[in-house]
């Protein structure tokens, strides 16, 4: 395998981690930190294979994974935009919901319908939003009135406030944007990355990553597809570094170890230039 | 009427857990395969068989145990839920001891070598978050569940390699002599459940805990020391989940193979301590309950579902249970 395929084939592995980060990074640009990305992702990922197998369309599963993680967004928005209870905490337990649901609608079973189209439209319809999105995420952040408003009111939410920002609204919006995100990465991971088959622990933690990327990416949306396709990279080497003798668990908990680690430093430098942002109290 | 919302508060919210634990038992039992006359008839003999009673005894212990370490941790505002991977390595360290190195101990010995170990594992784990958190002010959340994928990967690393004792990736089984019963694990939970009520209302640190978790300003103003109370509620988080990791493998585990999915036992004991309002005590019933959540959702599993399915029922239970407490006044300090 040739240096360009390789590179193509971890572009393909990291596109559910970068579309997550992306719509995650939003989220937490404008505030809030959602732990409830590897839920969404499950329940994207188990809904869009029922719905593609029912109807035979890909993009018809590919919506109902993005209806999917709006519709557990709406409960964090009901949790702690407006109950204002703990972030982390009802983030935890929209994961831990959506990862049983998955599980659940999966056991339903949908033997009736088409079946799933096998072919390539999946990945390129996927991997093209997670090639369009950075660079428009990021001139939507900083060009454009909306973008701007969010940041202010992730920078800084009082002052927001004394300025008639909807503050709500806004974050609302936000992370019902990281919903639809989340719910399409858990609908590519089914469909394009499996084959259109859903198993029990499917995401493997790519929600978790996915929240580690936008830290890792420093909030950037251009640096956060960076991050994600680095993670993608390291995970696909896996089998190679194994190989090498160097220890699958080395190779398999090197993204958890960076995270941390760029956790660290993002918490050492983050202050200054991210004003008083949620993940770092 | 202060009084009256205080009884509304407490009571409303056991009975509203109980409900909504109960129809959406069946409610999703019934959209899996058992259906609903599968799901309602495996309801009635999760609570009316000696079998499945015993079971929820014995999966109670870590749950129990990691839910009152946590319940002191998260008074004191330190939220972790590294009490995920404490359980794992909790459990890899008591197997290491009783079944790999087999010492040829007293029952009695070999319970509290192990439980010594594994809680030791458990703290040094949970002084990471602790030490990220008070030197560099980094999110506790974040970093533990990390830290748990790590745990994950070593344990499945140890026991699909250096530990299998076979063809199969599985380890060598805790000997008969060494194993404990129902009687044991509640008699283990009631201890540490009085122990860490003890601590919480009659020592300083209990008195620590309480007022950093209201206002670390005030804490500072009163000559306490914010730091030092999170190495401890930390420490003894990890300790209790690390020895719940150790009952587990010493009472119904008794032996290891690779995971591909985490067992849940740790994140239960968050859910249940975020239910009983971080009171050690009441974290007991409440863990029992969820234990026979998993015996109902392990009779389903026959029909295919996985065990992520209860941890989404309890995930509904916790969150309507605080919402409820929310919209009746106030919350408990997380929230």
């Amino acid at each position: 395998m040739g240096i360009a395929d390789y590179m193509l084939a971890a572009l393909f592995y990291s596109a559910p981690i970068i579309i997550a980060a992306l719509g995650e990074s939003l989220v937490e640009r404008a505030g809030r930190v959602n732990l409830g990305v590897e839920g969404m992702m499950a329940l994207g990922a188990s809904i869009s294979v029922a719905l593609s197998s029912l109807t035979g369309s890909i993009v018809l599963g590919i919506l109902g994974g993005a209806v999917a993680g709006v519709a557990l967004s709406l409960v964090y928005i009901a949790a702690v935009i407006m109950a204002r209870l703990n972030q982390f905490v009802v983030g935890l337990l929209i994961s831990f919901t959506g990862l049983g649901l998955a599980d659940l609608v999966a056991s339903m079973g949908h033997k009736i319908g088409p079946g799933i189209p096998q072919g390539s439209e999946s990945h390129i319809l996927l991997v093209s939003i997670c090639i369009v999105t950075p660079p428009a995420l990021y001139i939507m952040l900083s060009r454009t009135p909306t973008g701007i408003e969010i940041r202010a009111i992730g920078y800084d939410e009082s002052t927001a406030r004394e300025r008639g920002l909807r503050v709500d609204m806004l974050r609302s919006i936000a992370i019902a944007f990281g919903g639809i995100m989340a719910g399409i990465a858990g609908s590519y991971i089914s469909l394009a990355l499996h084959g259109g088959k859903y198993f029990s622990g499917i995401t493997a933690g790519m929600g978790w990553i996915a929240v580690g990327s936008v830290i890792l990416g420093y909030w950037n949306p251009l640096g956060v597809a960076i991050a994600g396709y680095a993670i993608g990279i390291i995970m696909l080497l896996r089998p190679q570094l194994a190989s090498m003798g160097i220890g699958d668990f080395i190779a398999s908990s090197t993204p958890y170890i960076a995270i941390i680690i760029a956790l660290a430093l993002a918490s050492i430098f983050g202050r200054r230039s991210l004003g008083s942002h949620s993940i770092i109290p | 009427m202060r009084v009256y919302s205080g009884i509304l508060r407490s009571y409303g919210g056991v009975l509203l857990g109980l409900i909504v634990g109960f129809a959406s038992s069946i409610t999703l039992g019934s959209l899996s395969p058992a259906g609903l006359s599968g799901s309602l008839s495996s309801l009635l003999w999760v609570y009316t068989s000696p079998s499945p009673l015993i079971a929820s005894i014995l999966f109670m212990g870590p749950i129990a145990l990691s839910a009152a370490g946590l319940s002191i941790a998260y008074r004191s505002g330190f939220i972790t839920v590294g009490s995920e991977g404490q359980v794992i390595a909790g459990s890899a360290a008591a197997l290491w001891l009783t079944a790999i190195m087999d010492l040829g101990l007293h029952p009695l010995q070999a319970f509290v070598l192990a439980s010594v170990f594994s809680g030791s594992i458990g703290s040094l784990l949970g002084l990471l978050p602790a030490i990220m958190r008070i030197y560099l002010g980094a999110s506790e959340i974040l970093s533990s569940l990390m830290l748990n994928y790590v745990v994950l990967y070593i344990v499945n690393y140890l026991v699909s390699g250096p530990w299998r004792s076979g063809a199969f990736p599985v380890t060598k089984s805790v000997p008969e002599q060494y194993r404990l019963g129902y009687v044991d694990i509640i008699l283990i939970s009631l201890a540490t459940s009085i122990a860490l009520y003890i601590i919480l209302s009659r020592s300083r640190l209990g008195l620590m805990v309480e007022v950093l978790g209201r206002s670390p300003r005030a804490a500072e103003t009163y000559g306490l020391r914010p730091r030092l109370a999170i190495y401890y509620v930390s420490s003894i988080s990890g300790f209790t989940a690390g020895v719940g990791g150790a009952v587990a493998v010493l009472s119904f585990q008794n032996s290891l193979t690779p995971m591909s999915i985490f067992p849940g036992y740790g994140y239960m004991g968050a859910l249940v301590a975020w239910l009983s309002s971080n009171n050690p005590i009441l974290t007991l019933p409440a863990s029992w309950f969820f234990s026979t959540l998993l015996v109902y959702g392990g009779a389903l599993q026959a029909s295919g579902l996985s065990i992520g399915y209860v941890l989404a029922i309890q995930s509904i239970i916790v969150l309507s249970v605080i919402l409820f407490r929310r919209i009746t006044g106030g919350g408990v300090g997380y929230s």
